[in-house]
């Protein structure tokens, strides 16, 4: 009850109705977010006569409770919120600013989908280097012993990540000078990916030789 | 004869795999030396499209052909 009280300072007055709406809406639909939640993590083990086992509510509270400890550590402790601002100055010293934290979050996410967000105009380079330091990062973690071996299937790829991707690709796109350069554009696209795709098939029988790309980095074995 | 089948397959993966350029990452470059505007256009319509195409040399090298 308090939270309400208090969000209704950060409001002008004539505000403070509706946050105090937004934050109960909130608090409802994560309730609810938060019961399916516990729902799919305790679905992944097989149930037993309708019941499913302590394991699995083990691990779904442990869950929630992991991320509720998490929560309470980045509001308690600001030397973590400095912590992780200065590491972020340190991959963006050129256009951060230090109340970015919006940029931060999107910052995560480009660096798991390996794309940047167009959320910055004009900021491409420096997304781009920012990038390089975090495959880089995740290269040398994988080497680092002990950490397990995650495995992705490819459908979530396919369906989740790669669906949204394309469509801020193609919505940034400007389809007039899309139109005008159609030829230009199909022939690369078509013509010339078939064609690296062959002379790399081609030539990697010699360059990596002994070595089966679709081993281990792609599908299973069969 | 199998041996070759196989070798010529994952070429063909790695082939998609680095074939596919992706859309920001060109467009990034591109301004960083300052291509003309036109190149841009045609470079940026082409990594849209071309991850079409990777996935179809994927899909026909994929083992459950």
């Amino acid at each position: 009850m308090l939270s309400f009280a208090v969000i209704a300072d950060y409001f002008p007055k004539e505000f403070a109705a509706r946050a105090n709406g937004a934050l109960n809406l909130l608090h409802f639909g994560w309730a609810f977010t938060m019961q399916y939640g516990i729902g799919l993590v305790v679905e992944q083990w097989p149930s037993q006569d309708g019941h499913y086992p302590v394991a699995a509510y083990q691990a779904a509270f442990g869950l929630s409770l992991a991320l509720q400890a998490a929560t309470l550590t980045w509001f308690a402790v600001p030397w973590l919120r400095s912590f992780v601002r200065q590491l972020y100055l340190l991959f963006a010293p050129r256009h951060a600013g230090p109340d970015d934290q919006l940029t931060l979050v999107a910052t995560a996410a480009e660096g798991a989908s390996l794309r940047p967000l167009k959320v910055w105009n004009g900021e491409t380079n420096a997304v781009a280097d920012r990038r390089i330091v975090l495959v880089i990062a995740g290269l040398l973690l994988s080497f680092v012993p002990g950490i397990p071996n995650v495995s992705l299937n490819p459908d979530v790829i396919f369906l989740v990540v790669l669906p949204p991707l394309l469509y801020s690709a193609a919505w940034v796109t400007s389809w007039r000078e899309f139109k005008f350069n159609l030829v230009s554009i199909c022939m690369l696209a078509f013509g010339l990916v078939g064609f690296t795709v062959a002379g790399v098939a081609a030539t990697s029988k010699w360059v990596f030789a002994g070595f089966d790309w679709r081993l281990g980095s792609f599908w299973e074995p069969w | 004869m199998g041996f070759c089948r196989i070798r010529l397959a994952a070429g063909i993966v790695l082939g998609a795999v680095v074939a596919t350029t992706d859309a920001i990452a060109a467009t990034a470059i591109a301004k960083r030396i300052g291509l003309p505007r036109r190149i841009v256009d045609i470079l940026e319509g082409e990594s849209l499209v071309n991850d079409a195409t990777g996935l179809l040399a994927l899909e026909f090298a994929s083992p459950s052909w």
